[in-house]
């Protein structure tokens, strides 16, 4: 909370800089930021485009994490048997999956699709990174425990992989939200789709204006923190309806 | 309850490929009365007591030789192994690893009772910490229990409790195994907790075929061990630690 006060604290005290040193091209001004706030209101519909973003970030979290507990736990239990997971080399696999998505977005006719289809490999590879260190943990003295405990010997690690990943759904959420949201953000500036927050900062990209540019970024700031906090307080209502039952 | 060990052999390589032969060439018969009686290994540090205590439980093979376990009916038992380092689920309670891993049981009241044996009634749906070290070594033993373990293997499991946590658990363990069908078996480097928990000791130097020095313990405690420390670590081989 701390960091994000001084963060507020620095943007607002930039823009009252811009408006006292009148350098349109470096700062922009306090004033031509809100009037941007306004024009961007009044011109695009920011809250559709604020709604289409957070639905292709969730639905891809909420489907690599489907995917992830209920499907791969025998995949990912037979390969903890033979040794230690691995983190993916995300930055190597997603500067792979970003000139994919360029492609698939250069070629492909629905760029929605593409939208999609290029985040959901990403979100797949951070979820699945996310649950590693977790999931190392089951194997040792963990694995022994429960091998000589069920009927099911070494085989029972791919039970507590599924039973950890499910439990551990919204925490994974959570965790990999950000980083998803710079992705999406990424891709979406990228398309030619016109559609979601990175269309918004596009805007002020192709008008090439400092302030309609930083009217976008600013909300899609606060934007993806209010998102944050919902689901901190989603997470928050689970463990506490746990607790309560 | 018989523990049957003939011509063992074991060896491992290290994170480096050298290869160390840990286990050679032993062989012992060691029984006690289940019911009654704990019974325990006292190795050095770096002995190879984790892995008989795994051959023991069929976690790993071992190079040479056999090993068997059986009741006092003289029919095989199941052996659980409950490693140094408690490690019960953090994430899903006492009764929600039951219905996970053990689904056939069915009985409530068994498992009412188990609870209470193993002093976690009332926090059947508590979630540990990750800290909670003792809460979580009771649910482990709760858990074997009620998997119809022969025997409990428990391979130095208190190493880390506060010596008040420990005492306590220790006069707990001695009523689980008379009100349960599961008997202990306790290997450990440490003398004190050998002493206390222990009936009958069975003491090495290292597992190299030579015969160990087998002690009564059962009358043996902390303040025992005390006023005969001197008398006691002189009839000891000399690597071992109070």
């Amino acid at each position: 909370m701390k960091q994000k006060l001084i963060f507020a604290g620095a943007i607002i005290l930039l823009l009252i800089i811009g408006e006292v040193a009148s350098l349109p091209r470096a700062i922009p001004a306090g004033s031509s930021v809100l009037s941007a706030f306004a024009a961007l209101f009044n011109s695009y519909d920011v809250l559709f485009h604020s709604f289409y973003s957070i639905t292709t970030v969730v639905s891809n979290l909420i489907i690599s994490n489907i995917i992830l507990s209920f499907l791969m736990p025998s995949f990912i239990g037979s390969r903890l048997q033979k040794g230690e997971l691995r983190i993916l080399p995300a930055g190597i696999i997603s500067i792979g999956i970003f000139f994919a998505g360029l492609y698939i977005l250069f070629v492909f006719p629905l760029q929605h699709l593409a939208l999609s289809v290029m985040l959901f490999p990403v979100s797949l590879v951070l979820c699945y990174n996310n649950m590693v260190p977790d999931l190392n943990g089951l194997r040792g003295n963990t694995a022994d425990f429960y091998s000589t405990l069920t009927s099911e010997g070494s085989s029972v690690i791919t039970t507590l992989a599924g039973s950890l990943m499910r439990r551990k759904i919204f925490t994974n959420i959570h965790d990999v939200l950000n980083s998803l949201w710079m992705w999406l953000l990424l891709f979406e500036f990228l398309s030619d789709y016109g559609k979601g927050l990175g269309y918004l900062i596009k805007i002020g990209y192709e008008y090439w204006s400092l302030p309609v540019m930083s009217a976008a970024l600013l909300y899609t700031i606060v934007f993806i923190w209010l998102a944050n906090l919902f689901m901190d307080g989603l997470l928050y209502a689970v463990k506490l309806r746990r607790l309560k039952s | 309850m018989n523990i049957s060990l003939r011509t063992l052999s074991f060896s491992y390589q290290n994170s480096i490929g050298i290869s160390r032969r840990v286990i050679s060439g032993v062989t012992q018969q060691m029984s006690w009365a289940g019911k009654t009686e704990i019974a325990g290994l006292l190795l050095p540090f770096g002995g190879g007591k984790s892995s008989l205590m795994k051959i023991i439980a069929g976690l790993i093979a071992p190079d040479e030789g056999t090993c068997t376990i059986s009741g006092d009916d003289g029919k095989p038992v199941k052996a659980v192994y409950i490693p140094p380092v408690p490690c019960s689920l953090s994430w899903i309670s006492y009764n929600e690893q039951i219905q996970l891993l053990l689904p056939g049981l069915g009985n409530q009241k068994c498992v009412n009772e188990t609870a209470e044996l193993c002093g976690i009634d009332g926090y059947e749906n508590h979630l540990p910490a990750g800290q909670s070290t003792a809460f979580r070594l009771r649910v482990q033993i709760a858990l074997a229990i009620l998997s119809g373990a022969g025997v409990i293997l428990l391979d130095d499991p208190f190493t880390n409790l506060m010596p008040e946590i420990k005492d306590h658990l220790f006069r707990d363990l001695r009523e689980i195994i008379s009100k349960s069908s599961s008997s202990l078996f306790f290997a450990t480097s440490g003398l004190g907790d050998a002493a206390q928990l222990t009936d009958t000791l069975y003491i090495y130097n290292s597992l190299d075929g030579s015969s160990p020095v087998v002690l009564d313990t059962s009358l043996w405690t902390r303040d025992f061990m005390r006023v005969e420390q001197k008398v006691l670590l002189n009839s000891l081989p000399s690597n071992i630690r109070y």
